[in-house]
C-alpha cells in the first residue's frame, strides 16, 4: 500500500516543526527519513501513525485520506524507539495483543503468534516477560507485534538506536529480511546515515522540517543536491568557487586559486560565473606514485595527521597554497601509504570523474 | 592506606551500630511483646489476648473499629486521590502546579489539628453547622460529626496525598508510547485504559492503599479529637493506660504492632518488588489540553472539592486564632478580631514551644549523626550488612506512635545497664528517644540517595591522589551529602514537632510540648489559644518544609519513597 504526504505542516505553539513536507512511498518500499535530531522526522512518522494531527496538509494511505482517522483505525503499525513492550504481559501476550483487540478466534490468534515467534526465532522465549529479554530480543518482539496484525504500513521510529554497534548491524539485516518477506510498505526513521544507506530502497533527507533531497542511497551519496546533504551523508571535501564551462567540461576556481576540473556529466544546467561547490569524497582522491590516473586537478598538500582505521588509512591534510583549506582522504593499506608521516608534502590527484558540482544557495 | 584502616574498623563499626539499634530501637518492642504474655502469676500465657477478645466484653470493638475505619479510608482516599492524580498528570490547565502542591499540603498538617479544624467547622456549634441551622431555622445541629463519620472525613483529607503521590508516580513511570502502541494495534481509548494503563497503575495504587490503611490504623490524633466515645486501637491503648490496666493496653499495642509489622514486610517483600521498571527513554507523558466538555467538568469538580477540603480547615484555624470565645458565642462569624491569643502564647505561655524545639532539636541532632554513620556504612559495606542495617532502622519507623510509646514506657520504667542504672521514663530523655527512634530513616534515606548518585570511584579517585580516608570524607563525601542531611533533618524535625501519639503517653508533666498544650487548650474549650498555637505549629512546619524545598527540591515527595 502506498503512503502519500501532501504539503504537511506542523506547528507546536510558535515553533514550526514541519513545513510543506510532501512525499510518496510506493508499495512494498522501504523508505527512510534521514536527518539530524530535531529535523522533524519523528513528528512526520507520528503524523503518518495518527498520533499527531498535522496543522495543515493530508495523509493518504492507499489513496484514502486518513488525516483525521485515529491510530486505532489506521492500518499502520509502529515500532517505537523504546519498543513500548507491555511490561505486564509475556512475549506471547504482547504479540497477541493486536489480534485479541481485533477479536480474532483464539485458534487463529495462537496460530498467527506461533508463526510470528518462528519468524523472529523466539519460540522458546514466548513465556518470558520483556524485562527478561535482551535489547535485541525486545526489538524483535516489538517488530513481531507490529507485523502480526498485517498492517498496510509499517512505521519504524529509530528502532536500532538502543542497541550496541554489533547488534545494530545484525538487526538491520534482520529487519530488511523481515520487511522483504512480508513485502510491506515501510517508513523508517533514523539519524544514522550509514544505517540509512544500508537498509533503504530510497532515502529522504530532512533538515529543518522539510525534505531536502529524495533518492536511492547511491544517488544521495554520489550526487548531493546541496551543502547540507553533502556534509550530512558521509565525509566529504568541499571546494567553493566560481564555475565556468571549458567546452563541455565544468571548471571551478576557488578564491585561493585552486582549479578543479570535472567531467561532462552534470546533474543540472549551469550559468557560468555562478557560485558552486565541488564535492569529492575522501576515497576518490589518489596519491599518484608515477603517472597520475587522470592528469588533472593535481594539488599540493601537507599531512597534518594520520589515522590508521583498520580497513584503510585516513589522512588529514592542509592545502600547501592555503592552510585554511582542510582535506581528508582515505587510502588503501599499502606499505607505501602506511609509510606516510605527518608533515609530509604530497601531490594529490582529485579524480575529475569523481567530482560532483552543485550550486551554493 | 587510609582505606585499609577504614576497612579494618568497618566490621566492628557495623557490629557496634547493630548492637545499638538492637538495644535501643528493637529491644523495647520485645519487652512489650513479653509483657503482653504476662499475668500476675503466669508466663507465658495468652490470658490477656483471651481477655481482649472475650465476646462478653467490649474491648475487641476497638480492633473492629480500627479495621473498618482503615478499610473505609482506603476507599475514600482512593476516590479522591486517584482522579486527582489522573487529571493532574494527564491534562494541561491553569493552576495545575498549584493543585499539585496543594494536594500534598495535608501531609504537613498534624492529624489532630485537622480534626480540630473540622470540629470547628462542622461540630455541634461549628460555623457551617450554624449557617445551616440559621438557613433552615433549626434548633439543633442537623448532624453530628462526633464518631466514625468524623474520623472518616478527616482521614480522607489527611491521607489522600499518599494515594495521590504514589499514583502520580506510577503515571509518570508509564512510557507514553505503551498507550500509543496499544492504540496503534487497534485498541480504543477505553480498552487501552483497561488493558494497559490500569494494570500499570495497579502496583502504585496498591502501595498507596496499603500506606493509607496503615496510617489510618496508626492514627491517634484524629480519633482522639473526633470521637472520644468511639474507641479504636490507638485511643483504646491510651484509655487503658490512663485507667491503669497495663496488660490490656500492652496487648492492644501488640495487636496494633502486628498489623504494622504485617504491612512492613508485605510492603518490603511484595509491593516494592512489583513495580514495573521504566523501559526506554523514560519520557513522562506530556499533559494534554482538555478538549472535551466532560474533561473540563470533571477537572473543575475534583479541583474544587480538593481546594475546599484543604483550604477550609486551615482558614478556619486562622480565623479562630484571631478571636476570643466571648466575641464569638451566638453569631456565625466572630464580632471582633484580636491578636491576644498570639500575644498570650508567645509572650506568656511559650514553654511548650521552647520544649518542642529543644526535644525535636535534640532528637534531630541524634538522627543526623546516626543517619550519616549508618548511611555511609550502608554505602560501603557488604550487601548482607546493608540489608540488615536498612531493615533494623526502618522497622521502628513502621510502628505506630502509640505502640512505640507503650514499648518505651514499659522498658524504661525499669533501670537497665544500658541506661546506666537510671529510670529514663519520666524524664525528657524518653521523648527524645521516642522522636529519635521514630524518625531515624529520614536522614539515612536522604543521605543514602545522595551517596547512590555519587560515582563509586569518586572516593577512590580522591585517595588515589593521596588523600586520607578522613580527608576524603570531609572534602569529597560530606559536601555531596549536605542536601540529604538537611532534607532528612528537616523532615525529622517537623515530624517531631507535630508528634502527639507517643508524646501523650510519655511526656513528663514538666515537659509539655506544643501538641500537648494544644490538646490542653482544646480540653479547656479555649478555642482561640488552641487555634493560635496550632497556627504557630503549622507555620513553623510549613516554613521549614518550603525552605528546604526551595533549596533541594521536593522534600515531602522524597520522604514518601
Amino acid at each position: 500500500m502506498s503512503v502519500r504526504l501532501n504539503n504537511i505542516a506542523k506547528q507546536f505553539g510558535d515553533t514550526t516543526v514541519l513545513r510543506d513536507l510532501s512525499l510518496d512511498v510506493t508499495k512494498g518500499e522501504l523508505f527512510t527519513l534521514l536527518g539530524p535530531s530535531g529535523c522533524g522526522k519523528t513528528t512526520a512518522i507520528r503524523i503518518v501513525g495518527g498520533f499527531i494531527l498535522p496543522t495543515s496538509g493530508d495523509v493518504l494511505i492507499d489513496g484514502k485520506n486518513m488525516t483525521h482517522i485515529p491510530p486505532e483505525k489506521r492500518n499502520s503499525a509502529m515500532v517505537f524507539q523504546s519498543y513500548a513492550l507491555f511490561p505486564h504481559m509475556t512475549v506471547f501476550e504482547n504479540i497477541a495483543y493486536g489480534l485479541k483487540v481485533a477479536k480474532l478466534p483464539t485458534a487463529e490468534i495462537n496460530q498467527k503468534v506461533e508463526r510470528a515467534l518462528t519468524m523472529i526465532r523466539m519460540e522458546r522465549r514466548k513465556d518470558r516477560y520483556p524485562s527478561q529479554l535482551s535489547g535485541g530480543q525486545q526489538q524483535r518482539v516489538a517488530f513481531a507485534r507490529s507485523l502480526v496484525v498485517e498492517p498496510h504500513v509499517l512505521l519504524l521510529d529509530e528502532p536500532l538506536s538502543n542497541l550496541d554497534a554489533i547488534m545494530r548491524i545484525e538487526m538491520r539485516l534482520e529487519i530488511k529480511r523481515l520487511q522483504r518477506e512480508a513485502g510491506i510498505t515501510t517508513i523508517y526513521i533514523t539519524h544514522d546515515q550509514s544505517e540509512a544507506m544500508a537498509i533503504s530502497d530510497r532515502i529522504g533527507v530532512m533538515n529543518e522540517g522539510t525534505l531536502v533531497q529524495v533518492g536511492r542511497p547511491e544517488e544521495i551519496y554520489l550526487y548531493p543536491h546541496n551543502e547540507f546533504v553533502a556534509r550530512f551523508i558521509g565525509a566529504t571535501n568541499l571546494f567553493r568557487g566560481k564555475i565556468q564551462m571549458d567546452g563541455s567540461v565544468p571548471v571551478l576556481t576557488t578564491a585561493e586559486g585552486v582549479v578543479i576540473r570535472g567531467e561532462s556529466k552534470l546533474t543540472h544546467r549551469i550559468t557560468p560565473g555562478q557560485e558552486h561547490f565541488a564535492s569529492i569524497r575522501p576515497e576518490a582522491i589518489r596519491v599518484p606514485s608515477g603517472e597520475p590516473e587522470q592528469p588533472a586537478n593535481l594539488v599540493e598538500a601537507v599531512v597534518t595527521d594520520r589515522e590508521f582505521q583498520g580497513s584503510h588509512l585516513q589522512l588529514h591534510l592542509k592545502l600547501a597554497k592555503n592552510h585554511a583549506v582542510p582535506l581528508i582522504l582515505n587510502l588503501p593499506n599499502t606499505l607505501d601509504n602506511l609509510a606516510i608521516a605527518a608533515g609530509q608534502k604530497l601531490t594529490l590527484n582529485l579524480l575529475p570523474r569523481a567530482i560532483h558540482f552543485f550550486p551554493c544557495n | 592506606m587510609g582505606l585499609s584502616i577504614f576497612k579494618y574498623y568497618r566490621t566492628w563499626f557495623v557490629l557496634g551500630l547493630l548492637a545499638f539499634i538492637g538495644i535501643y530501637l528493637l529491644y523495647p518492642q520485645l519487652e512489650l511483646i513479653l509483657f503482653s504474655l504476662h499475668t500476675d502469676d503466669a508466663f507465658p500465657t495468652l490470658h490477656n489476648y483471651f481477655e481482649f477478645f472475650n465476646p462478653t466484653r467490649t474491648y475487641n470493638q476497638a480492633l473492629w473499629h480500627s479495621l473498618w475505619l482503615s478499610g473505609t479510608a482506603v476507599v475514600t482516599t482512593t476516590c479522591l486521590g486517584l482522579p486527582l492524580a489522573f487529571i493532574l498528570t494527564r491534562f494541561q490547565f491553569t493552576g495545575r502546579t498549584f493543585f499539585s502542591t496543594l494536594a500534598t499540603l495535608p501531609m504537613i498538617m498534624p492529624p489532630f489539628l485537622g480534626a480540630y479544624a473540622f470540629h470547628l467547622l462542622l461540630g455541634k456549634s461549628g460555623v457551617i453547622t450554624r449557617i445551616v441551622m440559621q438557613l433552615f431555622n433549626l434548633h439543633a445541629a442537623p448532624w453530628s460529626i462526633e464518631g466514625a463519620q468524623g474520623i472518616i472525613l478527616v482521614q480522607m483529607i489527611n491521607f489522600f496525598p499518599y494515594i495521590f503521590l504514589s499514583v502520580r508516580g506510577a503515571f509518570a513511570n508509564i512510557d507514553p508510547s505503551l498507550e500509543e502502541a496499544a492504540r496503534d494495534l487497534g485498541a480504543r481509548k477505553r480498552l487501552v485504559m483497561r488493558t494497559i494503563t490500569l494494570p500499570m497503575l495497579l502496583p502504585g495504587i496498591t502501595a498507596g492503599a496499603l500506606l493509607v490503611f496503615m496510617n489510618s490504623m496508626a492514627d491517634f490524633g484524629t480519633p482522639y479529637v473526633m470521637a472520644p466515645n468511639y474507641p479504636v486501637l490507638s485511643t483504646f491503648i491510651l484509655q487503658q493506660k490512663v485507667l491503669g490496666d497495663y496488660p490490656l493496653a500492652m496487648t492492644a499495642a501488640v495487636i496494633l504492632m502486628s498489623f504494622s509489622l504485617l504491612y512492613f514486610f508485605l510492603n518490603r517483600f511484595y509491593v516494592s518488588r512489583k513495580h514495573f521498571g521504566n523501559s526506554g527513554k523514560g519520557v513522562a507523558a506530556r499533559p494534554q489540553p482538555m478538549d472535551k466538555p466532560w474533561q473540563r467538568w470533571m477537572c473543575t469538580i475534583i479541583c474544587t472539592i480538593t481546594f475546599i477540603l484543604i483550604f477550609l480547615p486551615t482558614s478556619m484555624l486562622v480565623m479562630s486564632s484571631l478571636t476570643t470565645t466571648d466575641q464569638w458565642t451566638t453569631t456565625i462569624f466572630p464580632t471582633g478580631w484580636t491578636i491576644d491569643n498570639y500575644v498570650h502564647i508567645l509572650a506568656h505561655a511559650y514553654d511548650p514551644i521552647v520544649n518542642s524545639f529543644l526535644l525535636a532539636g535534640a532528637a534531630t541532632i541524634g538522627n543526623i549523626l546516626f543517619g550519616i554513620v549508618v548511611a555511609y556504612l550502608m554505602h560501603r559495606t557488604s550487601k548482607g550488612a546493608r540489608g540488615l542495617l536498612d531493615l533494623t532502622t526502618t522497622l521502628p519507623y513502621a510502628l505506630p506512635g502509640t505502640v512505640l510509646g507503650m514499648s518505651l514506657l514499659i522498658t524504661f520504667t525499669q533501670p537497665h545497664w544500658f541506661t546506666g542504672g537510671h529510670i529514663v521514663a519520666g524524664s525528657a530523655l524518653i521523648l527524645i528517644l521516642s522522636y529519635f527512634t521514630r524518625h531515624t530513616p529520614f536522614v539515612i534515606q536522604s543521605v543514602n540517595a545522595n551517596l547512590q548518585q555519587m560515582d563509586r570511584h569518586t572516593e577512590e579517585a580522591s585517595q588515589d591522589l593521596g588523600a586520607s580516608w578522613w580527608y576524603t570524607f570531609q572534602n569529597v563525601v560530606f559536601p555531596l551529602i549536605v542536601p540529604g542531611i538537611v532534607t532528612g533533618a528537616i523532615m525529622s524535625f517537623v515530624t517531631s514537632i507535630g508528634e502527639l501519639s507517643s508524646t501523650i503517653l510519655l511526656y513528663p508533666p514538666s515537659w509539655p510540648t506544643i501538641s500537648i498544650a494544644i490538646v490542653g487548650f482544646i480540653n479547656d474549650f479555649d478555642i482561640g489559644r488552641a487555634a493560635a498555637l496550632g497556627v504557630v505549629q503549622l507555620a513553623v512546619v510549613a516554613m521549614l518544609i518550603f525552605g528546604v524545598n526551595r533549596l533541594f527540591g521536593n522534600a515531602v515527595n522524597q520522604a514518601m519513597d
